[in-house]
């Protein structure tokens, strides 16, 4: 009834497009834009990054075989690309936070029943969090833990250094770049438990696997879900 | 399109025309329950629900909802019949007691609406009931819900009666308000019992603030008093008049963009603390709980203004949006805007007649509806060259073009098209000037009214804090005041029109919005094409057909004093004295003579007459010297035409004496007489009077001025013979002498005297005079504007407010 009445006086409108859509969020058209870029089996069963074929199972790719990461899975619902980077830069950039629950609810699917955890959202640095006033990853993690029930534990992991803008950096630098900015200030809180990192898009991996290094320091089982990936073609 | 645009458009329009169809309870009623049955039957059909399908059921709503405005029910116990009752001469004034609905200062007066609940009558207090506008002489801090106790002078609203004139009685009566009052002096005003505590405390907040502002040496404190406290008639008239040709008036009155000023300056502060707490900006979406604190500022601010109706309706709508903003359900501009129409009319029904409401409403639907097609446009002239590298001082010059002039401009484009035709029909001008004038005011505005409410907020806190908030509030007004001035001493600053028709605004806005959106559908090109030559070719081609072969003469209701206005055949123009008062802010030039020729489609005037130079026939000339084309002007050269004088040399207007040595002119078929001697010794002002005899085919009219007995005996001894006479001074008794009847021996005699006038024009002598001559009697006083048009044979009367066509 309360729905009923609000969609009269504020009809929900595409978030991206401005046309009219039957539910908050994004419109059927933006819908099946995004979904077109929504990843696929088969993926490596540990990173989450989706192999070029279409054909086959999951299994671990190259890179991990090689370099164990510190999380046990990492999943990302979308590829980083078309209406889906519009979204995700309209909220990061834009500053439209009412993107974060239609962003949060698209992404859920990725998660496969990994329950009991705690939700991480990677932290920003407390300068860059005051220059932008928001930090997308908290509002997605946010959304999540309400709508799986989950606890939320966002002023634990900290980020000490202002490691600055990853993007344009090389994987190696970007690893050296983050080396040693996070921190834990109560590892205690994560003995024995299982962790969820957050973050809005993964490029190489570098920052969540920081995170990932602390937290099972701490003695977590972690896990990642980040709503895009960034996909070398 | 959202859902409750049509609903809104409906509503309004049910308001705005319910009554003009003529639909009372029973239809009203009738129409909403076949509406209701629509809608209901569309339900159950199952038929896709649309939002059109709810047109009929909110006009016929709309409707109904206007009729106790339009048809104001009169119990016997109503105000207005004891009113009638009273003799209009019995004027000791009655003592009335009821509550303050709304309390507007303008300066020196307060204007007053009253609930009013009972009268003082000659046996006490007696029950009564009935809503009263009073106007105080003097500022009195009044607030809504006070109960207070006046010795009025209650009067009957009414108008000159002319057309084009703005019909104070109606809007009077659109708010429920058929009587007025006026109140000599705030003393005869005395408050029972003051509103509940708040209000009481608000009163104290408000006139603190105002005392500050005198005494903080600002200079400009009416202008600031007027956007904190609201009230703009301590503003200099000059300055006010600046601000209007510039189209810049908008900034003194607090609307919609001061209240939403308030809520975005309040955003960003909130959001600007917020960002000092890490931990704030972790635990909460910071942009969404400094939405929600927005509202607060925006909320003290109208109530610090007084609550006026336009400010309620502003915060109405700021709110709505920040509402529409807060719930994340995406941005329906154009609905949230309905939201907000549909319930500032549940509220204030009779806005839908409010220039304000139109101009805001105007405003923001252009807008949101142009703004993206404007961007559109200036993207494809703004676009970046492709390889130029960002960086160096050309580039960011034009940076800051590009983010932050031309988003303002584009605004300041939109809103102008959308309000350009209501200010026109309101105001009858367009600011040519308005484009540059807003985009600098607006923002100085947006200095200026956020540090003046950041300073009221310090006051209670230390005076010196205030002062130093204050100061950027003076300064920023007085670039804001500096700068208007500047753009209104522009030639062609801004243009005089004649008001547009509703059909012709209709059409304008078609037009915007076809043109506007002609890419997107064929239909667009089609309508904008209609439209295009519905609006320009049309008009043309009638002002093409030739002119009347008819002279027609109005005289014009002006109060106490004279106007005629001449049409003769060939389409020349002659204007006759313009009425004149003692009250400044009443110009009967500007405020019936002019808004007439504008509403006719007149711009100029060939020959304008001075009869003598006093006031009741000089002072309305002055404005229209200066605001119209006028080709010469004739007087008898008696006295001195002071501001008169000045306004004519200025515009360089050839200026002729006329009287009997000066032969008689042929213009086009009209002879015009001049029947006052030259140098008469022993005749006083009235008695030079220029008099005229304008004779057409078998018909002639005499003009009369203010001429006496002296005169009249001189000019019987003439031919005077008219078929109308223009009842010399007024109808007093010392004039219209029988001898004098006797050789004009008029069908008519038009008498232009003032309703209730206190010299008791026309005399009750002069009157029976008329009638033992054998003249009918039409008066200004009783049927407003009178109008005669002849083709030279037969003569035909029209009276403005009585009728009467013959």
């Amino acid at each position: 009834m309360l729905k009923a009445l609000l969609d009269i006086v504020f009809p929900p409108v595409c978030l991206l497009c401005g046309e009219r859509s039957l539910k908050k969020g994004f419109c059927e058209v933006c819908l099946v834009l995004i979904e077109k870029e929504r990843i696929t089996t088969p993926i490596c069963s540990t990173c989450g990054t989706p192999f070029p074929s279409p054909k086959g199972v999951d299994h671990e790719c190259g890179r991990c075989l090689k370099e164990r990461p510190h999380f046990k899975a990492a999943r990302s619902a979308f590829v980083f690309d078309g209406r889906l980077l519009d979204a995700i830069h309209r909220f990061k950039y834009g500053g439209d936070t009412s993107l974060a629950g239609p962003l949060a609810r698209s992404a859920l699917n990725a998660l496969d029943q990994s329950s009991g955890c705690i939700i991480v959202p990677v932290p920003l640095h407390s300068a860059k969090l005051r220059a932008r006033g928001f930090n997308q990853s908290l509002l997605i993690a946010r959304e999540l833990a309400r709508l799986t029930a989950f606890p939320l534990s966002y002023n634990n992991l900290k980020r000490a250094r202002d490691t600055g803008q990853q993007v344009g950096l090389k994987s190696d630098e970007r690893n050296k770049n983050v080396a040693g900015a996070f921190i834990l200030q109560d590892p205690a809180a994560f003995k024995g438990k299982k962790a969820l990192l957050i973050d809005d898009v993964i490029t190489t991996g570098a920052t969540i696997n920081e995170c990932a290094r602390l937290l099972k320091l701490a003695g977590a089982e972690v896990f990642a879900l980040t709503v895009a990936r960034t996909v070398k073609v | 399109m959202g859902p409750l645009l049509p609903p809104f458009l409906s509503f309004a329009s049910g308001i705005a025309l319910g009554g003009a169809i003529g639909m009372g309870y029973v239809a009203s009623l009738g129409a909403l329950a076949l509406s209701s049955f629509f809608v209901l039957a569309l339900y159950l059909k199952r038929v896709r629900f649309s939002p059109l399908s709810l047109i009929p059921l909110f006009f016929s709503l709309g409707s109904l909802y206007i009729i106790p405005y339009s048809a104001v029910e009169v119990p016997s116990s109503h105000i207005l019949n004891m009113v009638r009752k009273e003799s209009p001469a019995d004027r000791a004034g009655t003592q009335v007691e009821g509550v303050v609905d709304i309390a507007e200062s303008t300066g020196r007066r307060t204007r007053v609406w009253l609930d009013l609940d009972r009268v003082r009558g000659t046996d006490g207090w007696v029950i009564s009931s009935g809503k009263v506008l009073l106007t105080v002489n003097a500022k009195v801090d009044l607030l809504p819900g006070d109960r207070v106790r006046a010795l009025a002078m209650l009067s009957e609203p009414r108008t000159f009666g002319n057309p084009g004139e703005f019909d104070y009685r109606l809007w009077l009566k659109r708010r429920g308000v058929l009587v007025t009052g006026y109140v000599k002096s705030d003393r005869l005003v005395e408050r029972v019992r003051k509103g509940e505590g708040a209000a009481a405390f608000l009163q104290k907040t408000r006139s603190k603030i105002a005392s500050f502002i005198d005494s903080s040496g600002a200079a400009w404190p009416e202008p600031l008093k007027a956007l904190v406290i609201s009230g703009q008639g301590g503003i200099d008239r000059a300055l006010k008049e600046a601000f209007a040709i510039t189209g810049t008036a908008h900034i003194l009155s607090i609307s919609g963009l001061h209240v939403g000023m308030v809520a975005a300056f309040a955003y960003w502060a909130a959001l600007f603390s917020l960002r000092r707490s890490e931990r704030a900006l972790l635990a909460f979406d910071a942009k969404k709980i400094a939405l929600a604190l927005s509202a607060i500022p925006a909320i003290a601010y109208a109530v610090l203004a007084g609550l006026p109706v336009p400010t309620q309706r502003s915060l109405i709508m700021v709110i709505a949006f920040i509402v529409s903003f807060a719930s994340g359900r995406g941005k329906d501009h154009l609905n949230t805007l309905s939201l907000a129409g549909l319930i500032v009319l549940a509220v204030f029904p009779s806005s839908v007649w409010d220039a304000s409401f139109q101009l805001s409403f105007a405003a923001m639907a252009s807008i949101i509806i142009l703004l993206p097609r404007l961007n559109e446009l200036s993207g494809f002239f703004f676009r970046k060259p492709d390889g130029e590298k960002d960086g160096g001082l050309k580039w960011a010059a034009l940076r800051f073009l590009k983010h932050r002039v031309l988003p303002l401009l584009l605004v300041t484009i939109a809103a102008g098209l959308g309000t350009s035709p209501i200010l026109a029909f309101h105001f009858h001008r367009v600011s040519l000037s308005g484009l540059l004038a807003n985009l600098v005011a607006v923002p100085l505005a947006g200095i200026c009214v956020p540090s003046l409410l950041v300073s009221s907020a310090l006051l209670p806190v230390s005076e010196i804090l205030a002062w130093l908030a204050l100061f950027p509030a003076d300064m920023a007004f007085g670039f804001m005041a500096r700068a208007v001035a500047f753009f209104a001493s522009l030639p062609y600053a801004s243009v005089r029109v004649k008001p547009p028709s509703p059909v012709e605004a209709g059409l304008y806005y078609l037009l915007l919005f076809s043109v506007f959106n002609i890419t997107r559908a064929r239909v667009f090109r089609f309508a904008a094409s209609v439209a295009a030559v519905l609006l320009f070719a049309l008009p043309m081609a009638l002002e093409l057909k030739e002119p009347s072969s008819n002279l027609r003469i109005t005289w014009l209701s002006v109060g106490q004093g004279d106007s005629a206005f001449i049409e003769l055949p060939g389409g020349k123009t002659m204007l006759i004295d313009a009425g004149g008062t003692n009250n400044p802010d009443f110009d009967t030039g500007e405020r019936v003579v002019a808004p007439f020729l504008r509403s006719k489609g007149v711009e100029r005037i060939d020959y304008m007459v001075l009869s003598h130079s006093q006031q009741d026939h000089m002072g309305g000339l002055v404005f229209l010297a200066r605001n119209m084309d006028v080709g010469e002007f004739w007087w008898n050269g008696v006295g001195a035409l002071n501001a008169l004088e000045a306004a004519l040399d200025e515009m360089g207007v050839t200026k002729r004496v006329v009287n009997s040595s000066v032969v008689r002119r042929d213009i086009d078929g009209v002879e015009i007489e001049f029947l006052n001697p030259a140098g008469q010794t022993g005749f006083d002002t009235n008695d030079s009077s220029l008099v005229l005899r304008i004779i057409y085919g078998e018909k002639s009219f005499l003009f009369t001025g203010d001429i006496g007995e002296k005169a009249e005996r001189l000019l019987a001894q003439k031919d005077v013979r008219a078929d109308v006479l223009k009842a010399p001074h007024h109808g007093s008794k010392y004039s219209s002498s029988a001898v004098f009847l006797g050789a004009v021996r008029p069908s008519v005699v038009v008498v232009s005297a003032g309703w209730l006038n206190s010299f008791g024009f026309p005399h009750a002598e002069a009157l029976e005079r008329y009638k033992e001559a054998g003249a009918e009697v039409m008066r200004t006083d009783i049927s407003g504007a009178i109008t005669m048009e002849t083709d030279g044979k037969t003569l035909m009367k029209k009276a403005h407010l009585t009728g009467g066509e013959r």
